[in-house]
């Protein structure tokens, strides 16, 4: 904004000095505006240069995040590791390329880009944690409570037989109910999430808002199924 | 832009509902029934000894089936909470990420 009011006033004040049959100034013709272009370039590829060198921080902590994360598999590991790791390498090339351009519109195309081409922050990150977020409840948390379930099941139909209480089973029908409840809601999330493009966002920025509600609700239930087990174990303890 | 993330996605929920349909459980063996767990997950010790009691009495055999059955299950929320929280630091690094201003 401060550039095209600095061109406007310039502007105008050529054109003013042209209407009343003034000589144009030297500093509009000569040196002085050839200035003023030069230090436009240099902003826009020095504001280019930190935002680049911004999501390039971001995306080298997602990608220590996805690395660290135990609970993804190795082959949605790989897949958002690609995500990033493009991401990472093409904003690397885009970088020398701003520093490279010779006009204020090629800079200014080129700066742009780092945010419409890849929505590091609005879109990529969140997507890959949103991804990360659904595989811990697939891959961790449900499979998890599942195995106490039945586990569970298991020492009520046997062992435990005489204590399959009523309290107990409403209990059971809760827990059984609620990983059902996650299973249906995180079932294909990922793969939704992950298919979101960067002109699907710019169409809709509350893209994301539903996914991320479902994994909400979903750790909500994913809390009272863990309840219900603990509960069921002070029982038959 | 293309992210070429769906096929890995898919993978996860497909890995997901194998093993939630039992393809990889496993009875009350060392690991709490999850082929697929995390490294970090076999640390468990807590489940390990219920089939090496196969020469006790028939009382005693229920008695520690029973408890290392138990012990699996708390073993079970133990991972299932430890996911929860990851759940929950994946959700806040988006909405930081998101939090930023990315206008061009």
């Amino acid at each position: 904004m401060n550039r095209s009011v600095r061109f406007a006033i310039a502007g105008t004040a050529v054109a003013a000095c042209a209407s009343v049959g003034l000589a144009t100034p030297v500093w509009a013709a000569g040196s002085a505006s050839t200035s003023l272009g030069a230090r436009a370039l240099t902003e826009i590829k020095a504001n280019a240069a930190s935002a680049i060198s911004l999501r390039l921080s971001a995306l080298t902590t997602a990608i220590s995040a996805v690395n660290n994360n135990v609970w993804l598999t190795s082959s949605d590991k790989s897949t958002l590791l690609n995500t990033l790791d493009g991401d990472q390498s093409n904003l690397t090339a885009l970088a020398p390329k701003i520093q490279a351009d010779t006009t204020i519109p090629q800079a200014r195309t080129d700066a742009q880009s780092i945010v419409l081409t890849y929505r590091v922050f609005a879109l990529a990150i969140p997507q890959v944690r949103l991804s990360a977020a659904t595989d811990d409840i697939i891959g961790g948390a449900l499979v998890r409570l599942g195995d106490a379930k039945n586990r569970l099941s298991g020492l009520l139909s046997g062992v435990d037989s005489s204590k399959d209480t009523p309290a107990v089973q409403a209990l059971m029908s809760d827990l059984a109910n609620r990983i059902q409840t996650v299973t249906t809601a995180t079932s294909g999330l990922s793969a939704s999430i992950l298919a979101l493009t960067p002109a699907e966002y710019d169409a809709n920025y509350t893209l994301l808002s539903a996914p991320r509600q479902t994994l909400v609700t979903s750790g909500y239930n994913l809390g009272e199924a863990r309840n219900d087990i603990e509960t069921v174990v002070g029982d038959l303890k | 832009m293309i992210r070429g993330r769906v096929l890995g996605a898919g993978t996860a929920t497909l890995f997901a509902v194998l093993l939630i349909s039992g393809c990889g459980s496993t009875s009350h063996t060392a690991e709490p029934g999850v082929t697929s767990a995390p490294s970090h997950a076999s640390a468990s010790t807590n489940a390990g000894s219920a089939s090496s009691a196969t020469d006790t009495a028939a009382p005693q055999e229920g008695a520690q089936d029973q408890s290392s059955q138990i012990a699996a299950i708390e073993h079970d929320v133990s991972q299932a909470n430890a996911a929860d929280s990851q759940v929950q630091i994946d959700l806040n690094a988006a909405a930081a990420a998101q939090a930023q201003n990315d206008s061009p």
